[in-house]
C-alpha cells in the first residue's frame, strides 16, 4: 500500500516536470539573420532591353520556350524606344560587318602567302590572330583547308606550304 | 653413346629450333602483309567534287608497292586535318575544330583503317570514319 502511494507519487512528479520542461526543450532554433530563408532564396534581378528582331534572333539560337519565359519573367525586355532598336542594330551590324572584315583580309593573307609560294608560321599565325581577336576562332580550319587546296591542286608543294615533315613521313 | 655424337645431335638440334624461329619470323612478316586489307594499304580516289582516302598508318608503312606513300594527321588547338601522300599525289583536308572531329582524327591514329572524304574545292574534310575489326589482326598496332 504504502509502496503503491509511493510510486503515484513519482509519477504526478513526473508530469509535471515533463509539463514544465516542455517548452524549454522545444524552443524555436535561434535566429540567424544569416541563415534567413528569404535571404537564401533572394536573387538579384535585372533585365536587358532587346529589340522584338533581337529576342527573334535569340530564339532562334536557344530553345525558344526559354526565349519566351525570359520575355514572360522579365529578363528580356522588348524595347518600345525605337532609338535604343536602332542603335542596337546597327551596333549588330557594325560587329558583323568587322568579322566578316576580318575575316576576309585573314583569307587574303593567306591567298597572297599561296600566290608568293610561301606559307611562314609568323603569316599564317597573324591571319589566325585576325580571327581569334574577333571571336572567329570557328573559322580558323577555314584558312587551313585554303591551305589544302592550294597543295592538293599542285599551287604549292606540302614544303612551301609549311608542312616541313612532308619530307621525312 | 659416345660424346661427339651426343655433341652432334644438341648442334643439330638447337640448328632446328634456330631455323624454326628464323622462318616463323619471316613468315609472320609475309602473314601479316597478306592480311592487309586493301583499305588499310593507303589509297584515294575522287567521285565528283569528293575525294575519299582510305588507309591505316602501319599498313600504309609496311607496304613496298609505293615508297613515297605516307599519312600524317593533325590536331590542334585550332583545327584538325590529314594529310597523305599517295603515288606522289598530295591529298589534305582541313576540319572543323570540334571534339568529334578530334576524337575522330585520334582514333583515326590507331585504327585498322581510316577513311576520310573531303570536298575538292573547299579542302573541308566532310566525313571521317574508323574501321577495326577482330579479323584484322596487328593492324591496329601503330
Amino acid at each position: 500500500m504504502k509502496q503503491s502511494a509511493l510510486t503515484l507519487i513519482i509519477l504526478c512528479i513526473g508530469l509535471i516536470a515533463g509539463y514544465l520542461v516542455y517548452p524549454v526543450i522545444n524552443l524555436p532554433p535561434v535566429s540567424d539573420s544569416s541563415l534567413n530563408p528569404d535571404r537564401i532564396i533572394s536573387t538579384q534581378h535585372s533585365s536587358v532591353e532587346l529589340s522584338e528582331a533581337q529576342i527573334d534572333d535569340l530564339a532562334a539560337r536557344i530553345a525558344p520556350a526559354v526565349a519566351e519565359h525570359l520575355v514572360a519573367s522579365g529578363a528580356l525586355v522588348k524595347s518600345s524606344d525605337p532609338q535604343l532598336v536602332i542603335k542596337q542594330q546597327e551596333t549588330a551590324e557594325k560587329i558583323r560587318i568587322e568579322k566578316e572584315m576580318a575575316f576576309l583580309q585573314a583569307q587574303q593573307s593567306i591567298d597572297e602567302m599561296i600566290l608568293s609560294k610561301s606559307i611562314t608560321e609568323a603569316g599564317l599565325n597573324n591571319a589566325i590572330q585576325r580571327l581569334t581577336e574577333t571571336g572567329q576562332e570557328d573559322k580558323i580550319y577555314l584558312l587551313r583547308a585554303r591551305i589544302a587546296v592550294a597543295v592538293n591542286n599542285g599551287e604549292l608543294t606540302p614544303k612551301q606550304a609549311g608542312f616541313d615533315w612532308a619530307d621525312s613521313p | 653413346m659416345n660424346h661427339s655424337a651426343l655433341l652432334s645431335k644438341s648442334i643439330a638440334f638447337v640448328f632446328m629450333i634456330f631455323c624454326t624461329a628464323v622462318s616463323s619470323l619471316a613468315f609472320a612478316g609475309s602473314d601479316f602483309v597478306a592480311q592487309m586489307p586493301v583499305e588499310s594499304r593507303g589509297k584515294c580516289t575522287q567521285s565528283g567534287d569528293i575525294m575519299s582516302c582510305t588507309g591505316s598508318f602501319r599498313a600504309i608503312r609496311a607496304q613496298q608497292a609505293d615508297p613515297g606513300r605516307w599519312a600524317n594527321v593533325s590536331i590542334t588547338n585550332s583545327s584538325s586535318g590529314i594529310y597523305m601522300q599517295y603515288s606522289g599525289v598530295f591529298y589534305s583536308c582541313a576540319a572543323p575544330n570540334t571534339q568529334a572531329w578530334r576524337e575522330t582524327f585520334t582514333a583515326a591514329i590507331s585504327s585498322s583503317y581510316f577513311m576520310v572524304s573531303y570536298n575538292v574545292n573547299t579542302g573541308i574534310c566532310t566525313s571521317l570514319s574508323v574501321y577495326d575489326g577482330s579479323q584484322f589482326r596487328n593492324l591496329s598496332a601503330l
